[in-house]
């Protein structure tokens, strides 16, 4: 069954544009980008069991690394700036990783986010990343060796969907890597972990990295996208959009991104029909709350019938949370 | 700087602290207590502020106090009502409380841009304190000082109830330990309500009393909000010492940040908090759990 | 030289001597005995001497070298290994990748981003290894959250002793178990290495004397008996504590 939706969802995405308008076409990329940043909060939350609250801040830097990139660097290869990108997003995550896993899951969540608020307040002070204005004009660099012209916005978004699923596809290999098992033994007993040897925080700060790197990712399709990045960013609301996103999505990473998608049309649809979408916003979130994020996460309806013992405990490890 | 710069920050800083302290420690008592998330204190408080300011047009500003005091407690309890709905889901985990009160937030502040069209608005100094002082040859607004000396004296009655009641008794022991609290037949129920409401007041207070200062804007729901989180997370939670000081070196790092780096006034918060947390994760004085 | 040296440890909180000039040292192959009442602090010396608790005062030693200031994960490295009163195992994951996270701990292996863990085969060689000298192939592939305590507590040992230790610490291997239970586990440890030094802890003073070759009797926090099963068996203090007078009489 679960396969089955893999394969839907990537013939999905690749036939799209073909019964989709350009708008919509748009909107489909826009909700694979926060798909995106909904995988790097993922990643901690099922892996290492820290909610955070501050991936905006690595969406953000990333958004802001690709528009300067163009506007003020002069770059014009898409690969480098992502490259750069997750630079300098590693570099701001370290400091916040070092400090954050040194706390317990609450803590974690008020320090991710308090880091991501200033750093918003940073950008609507700073006149030289823009200020409250943000950066206008943002145009696409080249794609470096391919002969592709993502000025095109069908091209644009089979490239937001290769990167995407090549970004699920690296989570996947994680998980079910030797880095990954130590991450879900971790989570499981960090004492233990230590009483075996393991240097706990030196893991948690590379997990950590991992998830700002795919979200720094995601802030520079972003970026591209809509030729535009402002301190909104940076805002909570992206990073309470990849948590509701994980809760609703559960432990599968492909419903992630399929919930990503409908959410981001969800959003457009509330907005276009009421100037006060947001607290219609604030009413689903509340509403996943209350209803417990495991009745309606998707990937309960998918589990499997049979299958092999290690994957049985594998999914209880995804689930537990 | 000057020595006279240094003594107005000092000054700044500690009255915004004080402030800041009646926020923050809301928010550590209903976390401390009942183990719960409120992430929408920052937005009570910014509403409470908006309150204060409709009586800009020649009320009382006792009057305008009074009524951000009571929005603060009617806003507490309606969060509180919610979460109630069910609390014994919400009690442990913490993503939810986040995620519920996070739309609850984004439900205030968008009732706070329709009401208030989402303009900035500021409340005028009451007579009887406006004007300022001249201090070392450096202007300090006479209100600031009534502010903070207001504070104070709430943060004093706060303490009192805390250390000499019976009701505070019931917190500082729920807040140690919540299961012993319930197996020494204290009901819950009615003291988690009495938190949820004392800590909306508190912060309807200091939108109140720092209308004035601050003004009422719409962001204060995030920047307020992220500064009590940083006092929290300093001070230790449910720890009313912890929050005390930490309110004031927050404070103090705030308005010194503003004053000698005003791009980068966040760094110096960001560092502060990089660095006590790397001597001391857990806090000066106590743990996040 | 001796394994583990514990130098007039001393343990304070707030006023109160949890811990008071504990003194004890383990040579290779030796078999310790840590025993004493309720409360005597033995818990509480086996944290310090796993590193995860400070001593307010006093030495810890392993192999010479002083691990006072050393995080535990670094002392795990250096060869000292122990398990936990209340199970503290991966209940998410299977028995195998129980043992295989303990096994990996040295092997550059374990930082593999990329490779499916499933196929790093010299780590699993070397659990399928440990799967048969535990007796465990049977639950090989079962969550530990399914199993029952007993064979938890297996578990729990048989992952302690994966890589190759000097010195072992049980806390309280016996918790939960029958005496016969608890002794066939101590025999699976003290049959693995004869220089693997090992100090236990237990309630049940005849298990204990019988398959210590030392005897600590830890009261108030303080040594007051330390020697050879009959040695210690004969002191006027262990009848007091254990037969009536001083302290909790234990069984």
């Amino acid at each position: 069954m679960k396969r089955l939706l893999v394969v839907a969802t990537v013939v999905a995405g690749i036939g799209a544009p073909f019964f989709l308008d350009v708008f919509q076409i748009g909107l489909v990329s826009r909700g694979l980008t926060w798909a995106l940043v909904g995988l790097s909060v993922w990643f901690l939350l099922r892996l290492l069991s820290q909610p955070s609250f501050g991936h905006a801040a690595f969406f953000g830097t990333g958004a802001y690394t690709a528009g300067l990139a163009v506007s003020r660097w002069e770059l014009d290869n898409i690969f480098v700036v992502l490259g750069l990108a997750i630079l300098v997003t590693c570099a701001i995550a370290v400091p916040i990783a070092v400090v954050a896993s040194r706390l317990g899951s609450v803590g974690f969540l008020l320090i991710t986010l308090a880091f991501a608020e200033m750093l918003r307040a940073l950008a609507l002070r700073w006149r030289t990343v823009g200020g409250s204005d943000g950066l206008v004009g943002v145009t696409r660099p080249g794609a470096g060796p391919l002969p592709i012209d993502l000025t095109d916005p069908v091209t644009y978004f089979y490239f937001t969907l290769a990167v995407t699923f090549a970004c699920l596809f690296l989570l996947w290999l994680v998980r079910r890597s030797a880095f990954g098992g130590v991450l879900v033994a971790i989570r499981e007993s960090e004492g233990r972990m230590r009483a075996l040897g393991y240097r706990v925080g030196a893991y948690k700060v590379a997990a950590f990295l991992i998830s700002a790197s795919v979200a720094a990712t995601a802030g520079v399709l972003h970026a591209y996208l809509i030729r535009f990045v402002s301190p909104e960013d940076l805002s909570a609301l992206v990073s309470a959009r990849g948590l509701i996103i994980v809760v609703i999505a559960g432990s599968l990473l492909v419903t992630t991104a399929i919930v990503a998608v409908l959410l981001t049309f969800g959003e457009d649809l509330l907005s276009s029909r009421t100037e006060n979408w947001l607290a219609l916003m604030g009413l689903v979130y509340i509403a996943v709350a209350l209803l417990g994020g495991m009745k309606i996460s998707v990937s309960r309806w998918l589990r499997p019938r049979r299958r092999s013992p290690e994957a049985a405990a594998l999914e209880l490890a995804g689930e537990k949370s | 700087m000057s020595f006279a710069q240094i003594v107005l920050q000092l000054a700044i800083g500690l009255s915004f602290g004080l402030l800041l302290f009646l926020l923050a420690s809301g928010f550590t008592l209903t976390f401390g207590l009942a183990g719960f998330v409120n992430l929408t204190h920052g937005a009570v408080f910014m509403v409470s502020a908006y309150v204060a300011t409709s009586f800009s047009g020649g009320g009382s500003f006792v009057l305008a106090v009074a009524a951000a005091g009571v929005t603060g407690i009617v806003l507490s309890i309606l969060v509180y009502a919610v979460s109630r709905l069910r609390w014994s889901k919400l009690a442990s985990d913490e993503l939810s409380q986040v995620l519920l009160t996070f739309g609850l937030l984004l439900v205030f502040a968008e009732v706070a841009r329709v009401l208030w069209e989402g303009v900035p608005r500021s409340l005028p100094e009451p007579g009887f304190v406006s004007g300022s002082w001249d201090v070392l040859g450096v202007s300090f607004p006479t209100y600031r000082a009534f502010m903070g000396a207001v504070a104070l004296l709430i943060a004093g009655a706060l303490w009192w109830v805390q250390e000499r009641t019976r009701f505070g008794a019931m917190v500082r022991a729920g807040v140690d330990d919540r299961d012993m609290l319930e197996a020494t037949g204290v009901s819950a129920g009615p003291l988690f309500l009495a938190v949820f409401a004392i800590s909306g007041l508190l912060a309807g207070l200091a939108g109140g009393i720092g209308a004035p200062v601050m003004g009422a804007s719409m962001g204060q729901e995030f920047s307020v909000l992220v500064l009590a989180f940083v006092v929290v997370v300093l001070g230790g939670t449910g720890n009313l010492k912890g929050a005390f000081i930490a309110s004031l070196a927050v404070g103090l790092a705030d308005a010194f940040g503003k004053a000698l780096l005003p791009t980068f006034a966040e760094f110096t918060m960001m560092g502060l908090v990089v660095v006590v947390l790397a001597w001391r994760p857990q806090g000066i004085f106590g743990g996040v759990r | 030289m001796n394994v583990l040296e514990l130098d007039r440890i001393c343990m304070q909180i707030g006023g109160v001597h949890i811990t008071r000039d504990v003194s004890l040292s383990l040579a290779p192959g030796e078999r310790r005995a840590l025993i004493g009442p309720n409360g005597a602090g033995k818990t509480t010396l086996m944290n310090m001497a796993a590193g995860a608790l400070r001593p307010t005062s006093g030495r810890v030693r392993l192999g010479g070298r002083d691990v006072t200031r050393m995080p535990v994960h670094r002392r795990a490295r250096r060869g000292l290994a122990r398990t936990f009163q209340i199970t503290n195992l991966f209940p998410a994951m299977t028995v195998g990748e129980n043992l295989a996270i303990a096994v990996q701990v040295a092997s550059p292996r374990r930082f593999d981003p990329v490779r499916p863990w499933s196929r790093a085969k010299a780590v699993w060689a070397q659990v399928d290894d440990l799967l048969e000298r535990g007796g465990l192939v049977p639950i090989r592939d079962t969550p530990v959250g399914q199993l029952a305590y007993g064979e938890q507590r297996r578990l729990e040992i048989v992952a302690a002793v994966a890589r190759p230790s000097s010195v072992i610490l049980l806390d309280e291997p016996g918790a939960g178990l029958s005496s016969e239970e608890t002794e066939v586990l101590l025999d699976l440890v003290f049959g693995l290495d004869p220089q693997l030094a090992v100090m236990f802890i237990d309630h049940d003073v005849e298990l204990a004397f019988r398959m210590a070759t030392h005897v600590t009797l830890l009261n108030l926090g303080e040594v007051v008996a330390d020697g050879s099963p009959d040695d210690v068996r004969a002191m006027p203090i262990f009848s007091q504590i254990y037969l009536g007078g001083a302290g909790h009489a234990q069984g």
